[in-house]
């Protein structure tokens, strides 16, 4: 145990990882809660696989075209917006089924990055780290890209929380009211996009919507405000990246996964012994009254 | 020696007027040449059956559509324009049931034309918020969760939410879907409480919610037919309905009409 605590504090990646989990925890905190509440999480996987697309092209063309600023985050950035953008769009003004889009851009998004991460030469780990994550080898400049995207969706999604509390509580009363419904349903969408790539960092592509959603989806169980779920979700993020970073590093297991099984495993607790949770919340309340 | 005419006095315009309104999905007409006025301050029941119209009209109302032609008017100005002096009671919310949200959050909703910009609600935004609540007898539910609501107290608070806005015209579509006869009594109690400030257009496809507080029936069927609500009768309804009704009149000493 000592000698653990001893490489922890020698160690001069960690710092980085766990900074990039509390990043994550932040926007997941936020996007995560109203992702659960709008019931948009098969969204929010569309846009994760569809991220590999745009992440496989950008380090195809750093790799094979010589584009060194090309990194796979940028490709990514563009490629979950994109599907953002479309899903959205497609949403609202297609009469084409959303499901049967999200499961195309999904599918194909999947399809393109493995094919251009195929015709990359170099080393083919690279793969697995997007499939994964990479939060044990999480550089300075990724670190303050993610601070980038994450003071927007901080901003963004508390500068907003009236309206989008109305779009995902009542979407065809706030209609009525006059709140441009489909600017606020993409705006939403976009920052689920960027909680997306703060999340494909820690966790990978894979397992990004269970990190979105658990700690949301946990947090609900308990609160009696969206913005108080929001809360206790930034912290439960930050419990579990932080705990699984570490575990992961002591145990030289894949952090991801050790994350997301700590996420899941809360998740199924709190769910098991929500009746009871759920009847005292009502007597307190009750009592209150 | 000229003296200036005396100003003529302009009565307000009608708190909604549709003229020629016609309205089609694809080419299938769902409203047809539709000529409507309701006046201020009268309690109007927009009824029907089921696809005849009714939810069609309401849209149009609220300016979420619009005409294919005609035009209409709420409180002298195109819907949207209105919006803000709109309050609008939905038959349930789109949420789900276990939503994080109390009740002052839900009437706090109305008030987001009034509190655009970001940042929580004023305490002026929350005082308005009491007295909604205060209007629809829920004040002492402010702060429980508004997912352990009763049906009839789910639809009083979002009668609150509506009238934090001060609304002058109050649409209530479908309010006594989910509602016990309790529920409805206590309901009915409150829209009389209310008709004394504001214009109310209640839609149903239920003819029982036709009781002696209204004034106005307004059958749709694709076209559309205003009766004075002591006048309506059977041949109106089975008209509209195109079936077999029974007619009870509330609070009238009257029997029954029955047709088959």
């Amino acid at each position: 145990m000592s000698s653990l605590l001893r490489q922890l504090a020698e160690s001069q990646v960690l710092p980085f990882s766990l900074a990039a989990g509390v990043l994550a925890s932040l926007a997941c905190g936020i996007v995560g809660s109203y992702v659960v509440v709008r019931r948009i999480s098969y969204v929010a996987g569309g846009m994760a696989h569809c991220v590999l697309g745009g992440m496989g092209l950008a380090y195809y063309l750093n790799r094979v075209a010589g584009i060194p600023w090309l990194q796979p985050l940028h490709g990514a950035v563009a490629a979950a917006l994109m599907a953002a953008l479309t899903i959205g769009l497609v949403s609202l003004r297609s009469k084409e089924n959303e499901d049967t889009v999200i499961s195309a851009l999904w599918a194909v998004g999947m399809a393109t990055g493995v094919l251009f991460i195929a015709m990359t030469p170099g080393y083919s780990s690279d793969l697995m780290s997007f499939l994964f994550g990479t939060i044990s080898i999480v550089s300075r400049g990724t670190l303050y890209l993610l601070a980038c995207l994450d003071f927007v969706v901080v901003v963004v999604g508390a500068a907003f929380y009236k309206q989008f509390l109305a779009l995902c509580f009542d979407e065809d009363w706030a209609r009525v009211r006059g709140l441009n419904v489909e600017f606020y349903y993409l705006l939403l969408l976009c920052l689920t996009a960027l909680a997306v790539i703060l999340l494909v960092q820690v966790v990978g592509l894979i397992m990004t919507i269970a990190l979105l959603t658990l700690p949301a989806a946990t947090a609900r169980r308990f609160s009696l405000h969206l913005w108080q779920m929001m809360l206790m979700a930034i912290f439960l993020g930050t419990v579990f990246t932080t705990s699984g970073t570490v575990l992961a590093y002591g145990t030289d297991l894949p952090a991801g996964p050790v994350i997301i099984l700590l996420a899941a495993g809360t998740y199924l607790a709190v769910m098991m012994g929500g009746r009871f949770v759920h009847f005292g919340a009502e007597r307190l309340h009750s009592r209150k009254d | 020696m000229s003296t200036n005419p005396a100003p003529e006095r302009c009565d307000p315009p009608p708190a909604i007027s549709c003229h020629g309104v016609t309205f089609r999905y694809s080419a299938r007409p769902v409203l047809l040449d539709v000529n409507l006025e309701i006046p201020r301050g009268q309690l109007t029941v927009l009824m029907g059956p089921n696809g005849g119209g009714k939810t069609t009209l309401l849209k149009l109302i609220t300016g979420i559509i619009e005409p294919t032609a005609g035009q209409v008017r709420v409180l002298g100005k195109r819907p949207k324009q209105a919006r803000s002096k709109i309050g609008y009671v939905p038959q349930h919310t789109t949420s789900t049931n276990n939503f994080p949200v109390t009740v002052m959050d839900v009437v706090l909703m109305g008030r987001l034309q009034q509190a655009r910009l970001p940042g929580p609600y004023s305490r002026g935004d929350k005082r308005h918020a009491v007295e909604a609540l205060d209007a629809v007898n829920m004040q002492s539910a402010a702060h429980r969760p508004f997912s352990v609501l009763s049906g009839g107290q789910r639809q009083r608070v979002l009668i609150a939410r509506a009238l934090v806005s001060r609304p002058r015209l109050l649409l209530l579509d479908e309010p006594t879907t989910h509602l016990d006869r309790r529920s409805e009594v206590m309901f009915f109690q409150l829209l009389q409480s209310l008709h004394k400030k504001m214009t109310i257009l209640l839609v149903t496809h239920d003819i029982s919610l036709v009781s002696s507080q209204v004034e106005t029936v307004v059958c749709v069927r694709r076209e559309v037919e205003t009766h004075p609500a002591a006048q309506l009768n059977l041949t109106s309804l089975r008209e509209t309905y195109g079936t077999g009704i029974n007619l009870f009149r509330h609070g009238q000493d009257l029997p029954a009409e029955t047709s088959r």
